[in-house]
This record gives C-alpha cells, structure tokens and sequence, in this order.
C-alpha cells in the first residue's frame, strides 16, 4: 500500500467567489434597509414605552439597532458558506435558495422586534400593582 | 500559510474594531440610563460608565482571542472567505446576545428605579 497525502484542492473556484460576492452585498445592504425602517418608525414606540423621557427613548433606540444590526450581520455570514459551484444555473439556484432564507429569517426577526414594542408598551401602560419592596 | 496568516489577522483586526466602536456607543447612550439610575449626581455616572466601559471591553475582547485559536489551515480564496465569514458570525452573534442581556439590564434597573420615584 503507497502513502496516500491527502492534498486539498487548490484550484480556487471562481463561480462561489462570485456568488459570495452578490450574495455579501444583497445581505447586508437588506439588513440596512430594514434597520433604518424599523427603527426610524419605532421611536414613537419607545417614547410611549418610557412616558415621553426622551433621551432614554431614543437611547434605547439606539442600543436595539445596533443590536439589531449585529445580529443579523452575523447571522447573514453564518450561513454564507456553500458547496462547489460548478455552473451558473447552480450558482443561481444556490443564490436564490441563500437570499430568500434570509429574508424569512429576516422577516420573521422584524416581526419579533415589532412583537416586542407592542409588549414592552402593553406592559408599562398597566398600572403598579404590586407595592415595590 | 501565508494565507492563514492574513485572514486570522483580517479577523482579529474586524473583531477587535466591532469591540471598541460597539464599547463606545454603549457608553454614550448608556449614560442616560446611569444619569436616570443615580438621579443626575454626575461625580458617580461617570466613573461608573468608565469602570463598565472597561468591563465590556475586557469579556468581549477576551471572547473574541478565544473564538481566535485555529488548527485549519487555508489554501484558497473561497475558504479563506468561508472562514473568516463563519468566525466573524459566531463572534457577531455572540456579541449581540451579550450587547442585548445589557440593555435588558438597563431597562429593568432603570423601570424600576423609575417606580419608585413615582410612588414616593
């Protein structure tokens, strides 16, 4: 029995190159869009939650985009990766099947946030009930 | 290994700039909330916010060299791509679950505070 090294392939595959590089942009410039959306409209949201007190309304705004921003950033590269591309109608397939994943995911993160303003503003509209010890 | 080499600098150098940028917005709007929390005296919000500045900076910088250590070795540019996005993800995502424990934290301290300056 010879030796058998175990060399990874070398050859750099053009076509998962290009498809990183459409799918990178799309991603992050959709996750954008949606923060800048979802956050401009949801000041009124925050001022309601905290009784007008601006400055911790908006502050707070501020700390859920960044959140919001990292992550889906991150979950936009965590699932970047893919198998060999050996043609355009795969790379469109892969792109397609990559992109419209991320947008359910990032639909349903909206809604999740937007579920979370209705809550937060439910919630400290009840009166105090209990005596704070 | 040229190659290994650049893209676990390429990921320190984007971990460690998203650390400090995310750091400093932090202590910025967080100063509200201390200002709430300790009704303005200001001789203790900043002192506090520089000692939770420091403490941030701390547990994310040292998550980010954990996440650091690598046995792969690199030898094209899709993996090199695959990598780095895969590392700088699980950090981001990580980060941002600790970025929202924080804000929680916030909110409760300052909501209840905030109670019980309306009940007195």
């Amino acid at each position: 029995m010879e030796n058998q090294i175990v060399v990874p392939e070398v050859i750099d595959n053009t076509l998962t190159i290009i498809m990183y590089l459409i799918y990178l942009p799309i991603a992050l410039g959709m996750t954008f869009l949606v923060a800048r959306i979802l956050f401009k409209n949801s000041k009124i949201f925050m001022l309601d939650i905290f009784h007008g007190r601006t400055e911790i309304a908006f502050a707070t705004n501020r700390l859920f985009e960044i959140g919001f921003y990292l992550l889906n950033i991150g979950a936009a590269l965590l699932i970047l990766s893919t198998y060999h591309i050996d043609n355009y109608q795969q790379m469109i397939e892969v792109l397609s099947s990559k992109i419209g994943g991320f947008s359910i995911y990032l639909g349903i993160i909206l809604f999740l946030n937007l579920l979370l303003f209705f809550r937060g503003r439910r919630k400290s509209n009840q009166p105090i009930q209990h005596p704070i010890q | 290994m040229k190659a290994t080499y650049i893209v676990n600098l390429l990921y320190l150098l984007l971990a460690v700039n998203t650390t400090y940028f995310l750091g400093k917005s932090l202590n910025k709007h967080g100063e509200h909330f201390l200002r709430a929390i300790f009704s303005n005296r200001m001789e203790i919000v900043l002192p506090v916010n520089k000692i939770l500045l420091i403490g941030f900076y701390l547990v994310n910088i040292g998550l980010v060299l954990l996440f650091y250590s690598t046995q792969e070795n690199i030898y094209s540019l899709s993996h090199s791509i695959e990598y780095l996005s895969f590392k700088i993800g699980i950090t981001y995502l990580v980060i941002a679950a600790m970025h929202y424990l924080n804000i929680l934290v916030f909110i409760l301290i300052e909501s209840n505070i905030h109670k019980q300056t309306i009940k007195l």
